[in-house]
């Protein structure tokens, strides 16, 4: 009984060892920025059997709100500030549509996040659906009348299309109808950034 | 018993298959904001190189300039009014993310295989320790291949000398990244300082 007791106290401290070594990041970032703008979305259709797939189309569509936020309020480009995992402001040399479609999605080989599929539990498509639900969406972006020179951007008109070229784009009756509008009145897109903020504060 | 042990050895199989492994070779590539021009299209050449490091590690991206624009037929000089281009570098930043996939793991493979051990045995005792267990060796295994990102950073201003002593100022910032399963800011500096000193060189004919 001693021995078990021992044993599974081994375990356990082995358990929270990791959770302290999993993550570690520099503070330190050089790169000025004006402040970020927090975009929630829930890609339209419901869950499937697959999260890796839920995850890819959530992270599609949050790269498509991101290009089209970004031509709404005028401007040309844009910046991921979050997730830290592809953040432009943090480094990430990925900036095009084409590296983003290797990185986050599961049609890449390198699919980055854990594809901890059959277990339900796991970080999806760079970290952008990593919400109460997979098919939630969360990415902080900085937007840019001209291209910078000291930072790596986006371009959003590209980035729209790609998304048409490669069939991903979602028009915006087809998410409304389906109830699912990421409108910045509606609850739920206050339900999720308020999630998002509590989760990315702490 | 018997069956417990076959439950943790398929369950723990399966999150060690399942969890994703991390790139075993290192992904490395730079870009610059912009591209640079020069109007000289067949200057003298010359550079004065200044090298500077304001990143919180030692850096070794000013020699490796050098060597590359000497190895581009460029002569170094040691006075900058002797030179058609001056060339300044900063070393901005070097910063690495891993992955956060150890904890989840560990909690996902630990509470199936404890669901599934209770089911199958009635036994909570059972279930707790073989779901401890299970935890254990997935977490350990998605620590051991969660990928690191490292990313540097570069600020390079050239000054380039026209004719009647006029210069004309360019100026980009490099960004570098490197992928690996469990990589280092140490493992991946030199990879990082030749991508970055490379594309430098690349704005010279």
């Amino acid at each position: 009984m001693v021995k078990k007791i021992i044993s599974n106290g081994l375990l356990a401290s082995g358990l929270l060892l990791f959770a302290g070594c999993s993550y570690s990041g520099s503070a330190y970032n050089p790169i000025v920025k004006p402040s970020s703008v927090i975009l929630a979305g829930h890609a339209p259709g419901a869950p499937s059997l697959s999260r890796a797939s839920d995850a890819t189309q959530t992270a599609w569509f949050s790269l498509q709100q991101a290009a089209m936020y970004t031509l709404k309020s005028g401007n040309k480009y844009f910046a991921i500030d979050k997730p830290k995992l592809i953040s432009n402001t943090d480094g990430s040399t990925m900036n095009t549509p084409e590296e983003f479609a290797v990185k986050c999605t599961s049609s890449g080989a390198a699919s980055a996040g854990s594809a901890f599929d059959a277990f339900g539990i796991g970080e999806y498509g760079c970290r952008i659906a990593s919400g109460p639900h997979i098919k939630a969406g969360f990415i902080e972006i900085v937007t840019y009348k001209e291209k910078p020179k000291t930072i790596l951007v986006y371009d959003a008109d590209e980035v729209i299309a790609y998304l048409k070229s490669h069939e991903l784009f979602v028009e915006e009756d087809e998410y409304i109808a389906k109830g699912e509008l990421n409108s910045k009145s509606s609850a739920m897109y206050q339900s999720y950034t308020n999630w998002y903020r509590g989760k990315r504060d702490k | 018993m018997k069956k417990m042990y076959q439950i943790i050895g398929v369950v723990g199989l399966s999150a060690i298959l399942l969890q994703g492994c991390g790139s075993i070779t290192m992904e490395a590539n730079s870009k610059m904001t912009n591209s640079i021009f020069f109007k000289n299209i067949q200057p003298k050449k010359t550079a004065f190189i200044v090298a500077k490091n304001s990143s919180p590690v030692d850096s070794e991206l000013g020699n490796q300039v050098k060597q590359k624009l000497q190895n581009r037929g460029y002569m170094l000089m040691d006075n900058p009014d002797t030179a058609q281009y001056i060339v300044q570098v900063n070393a901005l930043n070097m910063n690495e993310e891993h992955e956060q996939k150890a904890l989840k793991t560990a909690t996902a493979a630990g509470a199936t295989t404890a669901i599934v051990s209770y089911a199958v045995n009635h036994s909570g005792k059972d279930a707790l320790g073989s779901g401890l267990a299970v935890g254990a060796v997935a977490g350990l295994f998605a620590y051991a291949t969660a990928d690191g990102h490292v990313r540097m950073q570069a600020d390079v201003l050239i000054t380039e000398k026209l004719a009647d002593n006029k210069t004309i100022e360019h100026s980009t910032r490099v960004f570098a990244e490197a992928t690996q399963m469990r990589l280092t800011v140490a493992e991946a500096q030199p990879i990082l300082e030749d991508k970055i000193s490379t594309q430098i060189a690349g704005i010279f004919n």
